[in-house]
């Protein structure tokens, strides 16, 4: 029988463990996939994005091809949602507008985060005398009455997409300087930034190696509540006449263009409405769970 | 090996910044002291007496008003072109104390000790640096496996090493550790102190080991200079400061270390 | 034998803590007495549960966190199923707080001495002018001046020694029957930490309250502590009186602890380390855990968790070392060496 007393030689302790915890992108799309809010908005917007980059193959017909021998119909096996005023199917026209408000939404929140981020990384990162102009411009810009100046630079410009897309992006950046410059301040002072400054980094590499991958999660969670800022504006320039151009479909245009019918063929105005309401509600609790998932204070250490 | 010229000379170094519109403060007054090469050197003071800003000073990270810090027969204080600095930036190196905000969060460990070969060894193909990183992970104590995880899942010791290790990569001659053990427990508090010590012999490194733990100074130190309110008070080898301090203010320090009692 | 002034006992006690990553079991049958006027010294690195055991004397567990069996009494009272209500009458009432950072005690928007009163009329139901007086009278006790100025200040405009001060009057502001300190001196300069300690013994001898001390630091809890409880994975692995501790340890991990004291070593040799690092506490395996660390382990602290052996009345050891059974062994060399030391310092009372 062992004798339970016996002294046992120590066994060398296996080398420091370490403590897997993944890649905050991979940790947030585990969350996102659970929570079904943000898998549904998630899908939704898939839905859209897929919708308008294949809605020459999806579109069940041309969206400008009139039929003018049945206008406003209702709704029916060959057109699912009726037809306009000019007898051009409604769903086709949702489909093609759904590639303006996408195309819109994307495009000119890429512009904002690209503006926006140099600006708020230049100011906040290098302080006094530059620090003080640019936040003096973005000041100007922030305080910009945004659909008015988006009406006069269209004016100025010109209706069309790339216009909208400049005109849109040109004033909608202020805020999203504001959260680089306030994180950039806070970051420069880490001692990271130090040790890499003491090892001879310059500045560029500083702001584009180290800063811009801690600033990065908040430029998407900002991009994304963006988006249905723009897609309300374009909307909106489009319903004043100021979007693309007629006869392109445009879900502003749609709603304009549906209002004389309202009492004789809601759905119309409704449908429109409704998917654009959708849109919006997506992008917007996406941006919510989005924030919460990429917020590095909750990811456990 | 033996250098007449002493590694690092501080001469009348006197830094002071604006705390607020009427308030002066003189973090820094008239220091001088000298490092010989392969000496660590113990600075110790207590919060608010200037040892991490005379680190800095070394560091290049804040610059004082007056005086002269030279490297060897190389004058740091004076405005460098960016070459030159690239250039001083192998020969200083610095572990911080927090050894959370010390590392970007959103690098892995390989990234981490590349930049400083990307930096100056640019030319370098990438498998000898990989290699390189890989051989230095190991000289501190870190499995090389662990190179392609991020910052923030190791441990507080770990990440230390990983600092140091960051710090060695282009062989400096000095390496400043600034309250570098005060955030970890008391255990891994020695590991560290073990390796930086084993670290000196097999990197020729001189060392400036700035700390408020007194028995850790002398510990570790070959000489310690004992700092109060932006003056260095006295100046002499470790064993000569702990035994026999000169300096009123040095004895009470030493006085004021809780002392095993039992009655 | 004197009576036992006992304030409050912890019996048996086990705390589980729910976690993303399971259920950790930071508190795992922990016992101690705490009397008026003695102060106990709790030393722990982290992980060790010492500082769950601080709370739930307060009864401030974390999310999570609940006691799964044993006994708190205060007073004789079971109170280890007391609501957050019943808490409150205890909390800086009876039982009260330091911790390691002072503004987790200090309010930075409201005056120190507002702060002070409005702790004494909460606690001892009398008029603000009357709190007023007792709290002038507390910054005096503290050593601070009892001035309007000092009255009208606020926390921010003192340094760390000197809030800590403040934070140590407000939590004797309702005279405690049990102080808990939780590494009240960790974050300050050796002289600042030399002056609270010797303000906290004062007051202990004025208020005569029983002290629980916790801290990683022996040498430091030496100058303070009646009796010294070490504590590892969850569990007492040595309590003894103080000089017991240090003079006549026998727990391989107070002998680690103490061999690690760096004043001690030589420095031309490397430092103490204990290899490893403490255990994760989610399904710990049977037995004393530090024996995966230890050089002293038997087979049976793999199997089975050690009782309490009785050294002598004040000094008990959880270690299979101490069974009849159990081969004798030896602590490091080193460590006698040291405790030699210490026995020759005792007798001549000589300085080192």
């Amino acid at each position: 029988m062992l004798n339970k007393f016996t002294l046992v030689p120590k066994a060398p302790w296996p080398t420091d463990q370490v403590i897997t915890q993944e890649n905050l992108y991979k940790r947030a799309w585990k969350l996102l996939r659970k929570d079904p809010i943000a898998l549904t908005s998630l899908i939704l917007i898939a839905v859209l994005i897929i919708s308008a980059l294949f809605a020459p193959w999806i579109a069940p017909y041309d969206p400008n091809e009139q039929m003018l021998s049945k206008p406003l119909s209702q709704p029916s096996p060959q057109h699912w949602l009726g037809t306009d005023e000019f007898g051009r199917d409604i769903l086709s026209r949702l489909i093609f507008g759904a590639r303006i408000s996408m195309s819109v939404a994307l495009g000119s929140q890429f512009i904002v985060s690209i503006i926006g981020f140099w600006m708020g990384l230049i100011a906040g990162y290098m302080g006094g005398k530059i620090d003080r102009i640019i936040s003096f411009i973005i000041q100007i810009f922030a305080s910009f009455p945004y659909l008015l100046f988006a009406m006069a630079l269209i004016f100025v410009l010109g209706p069309g997409l790339l216009n909208l897309f400049l005109a849109l992006g040109l004033l909608s950046w202020a805020g999203t300087a504001r959260v680089v410059r306030a994180q950039v301040m806070s970051l420069k002072h880490r001692e990271f930034v130090d040790a890499s400054w003491m090892m001879g980094a310059s500045h560029y590499w500083i702001m584009t190696k180290h800063l811009f991958p801690n600033v990065l999660p908040s430029l998407i969670v900002l991009a994304t509540m963006g988006i249905p800022n723009a897609i309300i504006a374009e909307a909106s320039l489009s319903y004043l006449g100021l979007g693309v151009r007629i006869p392109t479909a445009s879900w502003g245009q749609m709603i304009f263009a549906a209002k004389p019918f309202l009492q004789t063929f809601p759905l119309y105005s409704i449908a429109t409405g409704i998917l654009m309401m959708l849109s919006v509600l997506a992008f917007n609790l996406l941006g919510d769970r989005l924030r919460d998932a990429l917020d590095p204070r909750l990811s456990g250490r | 090996m033996n250098n007449t010229i002493p590694l690092l000379s501080v001469q009348n170094v006197s830094l002071s910044f604006k705390q607020s519109r009427h308030h002066q403060v003189h973090a820094l007054k008239n220091i001088s002291f000298s490092i010989k090469q392969g000496e660590i050197f113990g600075l110790v003071g207590e919060s608010g007496s200037g040892k991490s800003t005379m680190g800095r000073a070394i560091a290049r990270l804040v610059t004082p008003q007056t005086g002269s810090i030279k490297l060897e027969t190389r004058e740091l204080l004076c405005k460098m072109t960016s070459k030159e600095r690239l250039d001083s930036s192998r020969d200083i190196q610095m572990i911080f104390q927090d050894p959370m905000s010390a590392l970007n969060p959103k690098w892995t460990v390989m990234q981490m000790l590349l930049e400083p070969l990307h930096i100056h060894q640019g030319k370098l193909p990438k498998q000898e640096k990989e290699d390189t990183v890989f051989t230095m992970m190991q000289q501190v104590g870190l499995d090389p496996a662990f190179a392609n995880r991020y910052v923030h899942e190791f441990s507080g010791g770990q990440r230390q090493r990983i600092s140091i290790a960051r710090a060695l990569m282009n062989r400096p001659k000095l390496l400043i550790c600034d309250e570098s053990i005060a955030a970890l427990d008391l255990s891994i508090q020695a590991q560290i102190v073990n390796l930086l010590k084993s670290l000196r012999e097999q990197f020729n490194l001189s060392m400036i080991f700035i700390s408020h733990d007194l028995s850790m100074v002398h510990y570790i130190s070959d000489r310690i200079g004992v700092i109060y309110k932006g003056d260095l008070l006295e100046i002499a080898d470790a064993d000569t400061i702990y035994y026999h301090p000169q300096h009123d203010y040095t004895k009470s320090l030493l006085h004021a270390i809780p002392k095993i009692t039992l009655v | 034998m004197d009576k036992k002034d006992i304030i409050a006992k912890i019996d048996n006690l086990h705390i589980d803590i729910k976690t993303q990553a399971g259920i950790i079991q930071a508190v795992r049958g922990v016992s101690l007495d705490f009397e008026a006027h003695k102060t106990i010294g709790l030393i722990g690195e982290s992980g060790s549960g010492k500082s769950m055991m601080a709370r739930t004397l307060l009864g401030l567990l974390p999310a999570g966190g609940a006691i799964t069996s044993g006994h708190i009494y205060y007073n004789n009272t079971p109170i280890e199923t007391y609501t957050q209500r019943q808490w409150r009458n205890l909390r800086g009432k009876e039982i009260a707080m330091i911790f390691q950072d002072p503004m987790h005690a200090l309010n930075p928007l409201m005056t120190i001495g507002k702060q002070l009163s409005e702790a004494i009329v909460i606690s001892q139901k009398v008029s603000w002018k009357l709190a007023k007086i007792q709290a002038l009278d507390l910054l005096k006790k503290v050593g601070l001046e009892a001035t309007p100025e000092r009255y009208h200040s606020y926390p921010h405009q003192y340094s760390g020694g000197m809030r800590q001060r403040i934070a140590i009057a407000m939590a004797l502001s309702c005279k405690p029957k049990l102080l808990i300190c939780d590494e009240p001196t960790t974050a300050l300069d050796v002289s600042t930490q030399a002056q609270i300690i010797e303000l906290i013994i004062k007051l202990q001898k004025e208020y005569g309250m029983a002290i629980l001390f916790i801290s990683h630091d022996l040498s430091l809890v030496s100058q303070m502590a009646d009796e010294i409880a070490i504590v590892y994975a969850g569990r007492i692995v040595e309590h003894a009186t103080t000089k017991e501790i240090f003079l006549q340890p026998k727990h391989p991990y107070t002998w680690a602890l103490l061999s690690a004291i760096v004043h001690f070593q030589p420095k031309n040799e490397v430092l103490y380390t204990i290899e490893g690092s403490p255990p994760l506490l989610i399904n710990p395996p049977k037995g004393d855990l530090f024996s995966y660390r230890s050089e002293y382990a038997l087979d049976i602290d793999f199997q089975e968790n050690p009782p309490f052996f009785e050294v002598s009345p004040t000094h008990r050891v959880a270690s299979w070392l101490q069974d009849p059974r159990a081969p004798s062994v030896t602590m490091p060399k080193l460590l006698q060496k040291q405790i030699q030391i210490l026995r020759s310092q005792q007798e001549g009372n000589f300085h080192e």
